[in-house]
């Protein structure tokens, strides 16, 4: 059992704010990601966890045990780097053996448990391979293996997948979340990559400037963000600004959203957070808009079309509504062209009204 | 066009090989003549006299052994120094260890007679003239830049996170060096040794200037022969050869084991 807590941790580099995390508490068991653009100092929070940066302040905590001035070999950690730092010089049997002759097992001990990680990642016959005789995807395994056969405390990944193909990449991410389960060690995933961390993911942090944004889970994420950093970072987004005119029912956070072109639109909203007459920008994200059918009446505006990409799965349009850009998505059967008007609905139920002065 | 080209290709090739083996075939005549009449471009009798003429002299005997202990004793000396060095410098590519190596190569520019009058006055104030001990410091300043040159490539080469993983792991720092640094690396440190032992060996200068004539190595003891009282360039040449010998069996050792494998790696 594992739980990870970090406490005041701050880092920095000369200016450059990398860490600055006043609480987080990652559960047992749980696969956590940090996810932020590069340069928001996730893979440094990362390395501090791991022992390969020092931190300027602050704890770090497995369980109740303070491991934040112990060197990285005391920590007892798996770790799998973006290039997957496999040891040029040893075959992939010698790598993932690698941490377990460093504790002194025994010969049989070692060869017990290379083939125990061999066989979950599938990579028994490549074992007397060197590293370069692998593919992409091998190396990755290998990597995994090595990482998992110490049984770790916890497992640390870097965005082990960005260097594989975007095939490739979707099947594994399945498969590590799959093996994260299976072995229920507490984990946490760095990536840049909103779909990857979704995928992968129990619970994310959104990171930017090295500060937590937001900590939810992918759906708490992507229909409440917290602030609009978060809301522009994930998924394709498009704002709308206007002030709240009125509140239309306290049960479900209805609310009524005047924009400067007198659009009045129909949204949700956190009612502790606002207040009548404030300043708001609403998100609006592709799936959140749809072609209005003739029996949509409420959220209902008269759109024109501006631009019509085929994608193959669908159609993007993008549509000016009034003085605004919004996206829909529809099935490529529905061929529109630009210039057309068309009536477009907006979904009041996942339309979320966001203070502006939090932007 | 073509036929223009590569007739240019054979004269050039051909003048830098005669350039290089011209003063070889030489010294080999005169390493091996017995007899030699002076008119004559080639020796009429060959033999192995002056190697034994050599050898029989006291001198050159100790000469031997000064050159082949000293040249081992400045590379383990060198490496010593520069390994740690290297992997400092090779791994934190700092400000401060840029400027260190730019200070450290700036010294192969330096002439080695500059170097020899700044360290005379050292070497007579703290009475180490003449002393065998004394040549191996005098010896490793002008190895150490190409030394450290070899081996700093080598640490540089080596990916950092290797390190880093190895450290995550379970392995110390020590450890680390051990199992992921040196593994990778020793071929570096390899040629950086086999550059202080040839520099070592071919000394002339400064052992001159801070070991004459207590302690004669065989470049001076060479020196001797030619540049003394009596000009005796057979015994010269029979001793020159004495030194090529176990050069060229390094280099060939180098070019076989160490530069193919270099090859392979980076294919």
């Amino acid at each position: 059992m594992t739980v990870i807590v970090l406490k005041d941790l701050f880092k920095s580099f000369g200016k450059v704010v990398a860490t600055d995390i006043p609480f987080l508490k990652i559960e047992d068991k749980e696969f956590f990601g940090l996810l932020g653009p590069s340069g928001s100092g996730k893979t440094t929070t990362l390395r501090l966890i791991a022992g390969l940066t020092k931190p300027d302040r602050g704890s770090i905590f497995l369980d109740d045990e303070d491991i934040t001035g112990l060197p990285p070999e005391k920590r007892n950690l798996g770790m799998v780097f973006q290039s997957w730092a496999l040891f040029p010089h040893l075959t992939a049997f010698e790598n993932i053996a690698f941490g377990l002759r460093l504790r002194k097992l025994p010969e049989s001990e070692v060869r017990k448990r290379v083939k125990w990680a061999a066989e979950i990642l599938q990579i028994e016959n490549l074992l007397s391979r060197y590293p370069h005789q692998l593919s992409g995807g091998q190396q990755q395994r290998v990597a995994v293996a090595r990482a998992i056969v110490i049984q770790p405390r916890a497992l640390l990944f870097d965005e082990p997948l960005s260097n594989l193909d975007a095939k490739l990449r979707e099947q594994v991410r399945f498969e590590l979340r799959r093996l994260q389960k299976e072995l229920g060690i507490t984990s946490i995933y760095v990536t840049h990559d909103q779909a990857e961390a979704f995928a992968i993911c129990d619970r994310i942090a959104v990171i930017d400037k090295g500060r937590i944004q937001q900590v939810g889970t992918p759906e708490e994420i992507y229909d409440r963000p917290a602030n609009k950093f978060v809301a522009s970072f994930i998924g394709v987004t498009y704002f709308i600004e206007g002030k709240l005119i009125e509140v239309l029912n306290n049960k479900e956070s209805k609310i009524l959203v005047k924009t400067e072109d007198d659009l009045e639109i129909i949204a949700t909203g956190d009612l502790s957070k606002l207040t009548k007459g404030e300043e708001v920008c609403l998100v609006i994200r592709p799936d959140y808009v749809s072609l209005a059918s003739p029996n949509d009446k409420v959220n209902v505006f008269e759109g024109e079309i501006r631009r019509a990409t085929y994608t193959g799965e669908v159609i993007d349009y993008e549509i000016k509504i009034g003085m605004w850009d919004v996206r829909v998505r529809t099935s490529p059967s529905i061929k529109l062209p630009p210039g057309r008007k068309v009536r477009v609905k907006l979904d009041e139920g996942r339309l979320v009204a966001l203070p502006k002065k939090s932007f | 066009m073509k036929g223009e080209v590569k007739i240019w290709d054979i004269i050039i090739i051909g003048i830098v090989v005669s350039y290089i083996f011209l003063p070889m075939v030489v010294l080999f005549e005169y390493a091996f003549a017995e007899i030699w009449y002076a008119y004559r471009l080639f020796p009429s009798k060959l033999g192995l006299r002056w190697f034994a003429w050599v050898l029989r002299h006291y001198d050159t005997r100790m000469a031997f052994i000064y050159s082949y202990t000293l040249a081992p004793l400045t590379m383990l000396a060198t490496l010593a120094l520069c390994v740690p060095a290297g992997y400092v410098l090779g791994t934190r590519r700092s400000k401060l260890s840029l400027i260190t190596e730019n200070l450290v190569n700036m010294n192969m520019a330096l002439p080695v007679i500059v170097i020899g009058i700044g360290l005379l006055p050292f070497y007579v104030h703290l009475g180490l003239l003449n002393n065998y001990w004394a040549l191996i410091p005098a010896h490793m300043i002008g190895a150490i830049p190409y030394t450290l040159r070899c081996v700093v490539a080598a640490f540089a080469q080596v990916p950092k996170d290797l390190e880093e993983i190895a450290r995550v792991l379970g392995a110390g720092r020590l450890q680390a060096i051990r199992k992921v640094y040196i593994p990778l690396t020793w071929r570096g440190i390899l040629a950086g040794g086999i550059f202080a032992f040839s520099w070592s060996l071919n000394e002339f200068i400064l052992t001159l200037l801070l070991g004459f004539p207590g302690v004669k190595t065989l470049p001076v003891a060479i020196y001797e022969y030619v540049g003394g009282y009596y000009l005796t360039p057979q015994p010269a040449a029979a001793l020159s050869l004495l030194i090529v010998l176990p050069s060229i069996i390094i280099a060939l050792f180098l070019e076989k084991y160490v530069q193919i494998s270099l090859g392979m790696e980076g294919g």
